[in-house]
């Protein structure tokens, strides 16, 4: 189980890396809606990663 | 023995740190130069060309002394010292360059000019953070008492090699905005590069030394419940942006 978690957690952040450079590469193709798109989800999938090495619940 | 039993209930002398003048002199240096640098280049010059309004000439004059009067108030009131040179400073100067308008445009812009200018807005960046005071940080009164932090050490294989992903992929994103023919959106490609590569970096840096450390983790159930919200988010968006494209 713990290997999946950190199995997710590495996809994330190879997932937000993928996802930012789509976006600043959507930017140079002239479809900014596109790139507005891949920068939030990239930003998501980054929050994602890193919120996974310290759960709030686990600091309560 | 009787004069090592008194030596030994004498309270230690506490050292209190000790600014000379010519640290002090540093100090002041450090957030001047490269605010004064970065100032003449970006909001000076600018606005003292032909064409540019008053007001952005008036702006541009009244930030300099935010700037020179903030070092005298960085050692006895930070605070204040902040307010003068971070946000008086720079919010005049923003002000500034709100005022000169278009003689600011990415057409007009000196490519030169431009490049110095950041890095003196970086260089004035890194002068306001802290260094460490001189002496022993946990004689200081205020430290936090606790475990011992673990020693530094070598980071795992797998660790490394996210680090060095995320520093490749870094230099991916600054190079991705090099591509991009239209200049306005070329500004805004790299600066939303630097962000994400700074972004990533941040990230990569947490990851890697949670995952190197021998503290342990949370349990990998709690670990994966907490990220059910930005998921759902990205799944969410996920099959908007497939919908989107089924439709177009």
């Amino acid at each position: 189980m713990n290997r999946i978690a950190n199995i997710v957690n590495v996809v994330l952040f190879i997932g937000a890396v993928a996802s930012f450079a789509l976006g600043v590469r959507a930017l140079g193709g002239r479809q900014d809606l596109s790139a507005l798109y891949w920068l939030v989800v990239g930003a998501l999938s980054l929050k994602a990663a890193v919120d996974m090495l310290r759960p709030r619940s686990a600091s309560r | 023995m009787a004069l090592e039993a008194a030596t030994a209930n004498e309270p230690a002398p506490t050292r209190q740190p000790v600014a000379p003048l010519s640290i002090t002199l540093l100090g002041h240096a450090r957030l001047l130069i490269p605010g004064l640098y970065a100032w003449s280049l970006t909001v000076l010059y600018p606005s003292l060309q032909p064409g540019a309004s008053l007001a952005s000439k008036l702006l541009a004059l009244s930030a300099l002394p935010f700037l020179i009067v903030s070092p005298f108030f960085a050692r006895d009131r930070p605070g204040l010292s902040r307010l003068f040179g971070i946000y008086g400073f720079l919010g005049t100067s923003a002000a500034a360059f709100v005022a000169v308008g278009p003689l600011l445009s990415a057409e007009r812009l000196d490519p030169p000019r431009a490049a110095l200018g950041s890095v003196g807005w970086v260089l004035y960046a890194f002068g306001w953070g802290r260094a460490r005071t001189p002496g022993d940080p946990e004689d200081d009164p205020n430290v936090i008492q606790g475990a011992p932090l673990h020693p530094r050490g070598r980071l795992p294989v797998k660790s490394s090699l996210l680090l060095w992903f995320s520093i490749l992929a870094a230099l991916g994103f600054l190079a991705l905005p090099f591509w991009v023919d239209r200049r306005e959106h070329a500004v805004l490609a790299h600066t939303a590069s630097v962000a994400c590569a700074l972004a990533v970096l941040g990230a990569a840096a947490e990851i890697a030394l949670e995952s190197g450390t021998p503290r342990e983790l949370a349990s990998p159930a709690t670990r994966l419940n907490a990220i059910a919200l930005p998921v759902a988010g990205i799944a969410l968006l996920l099959a908007l942006g497939l919908v989107f494209s089924a439709l177009r």
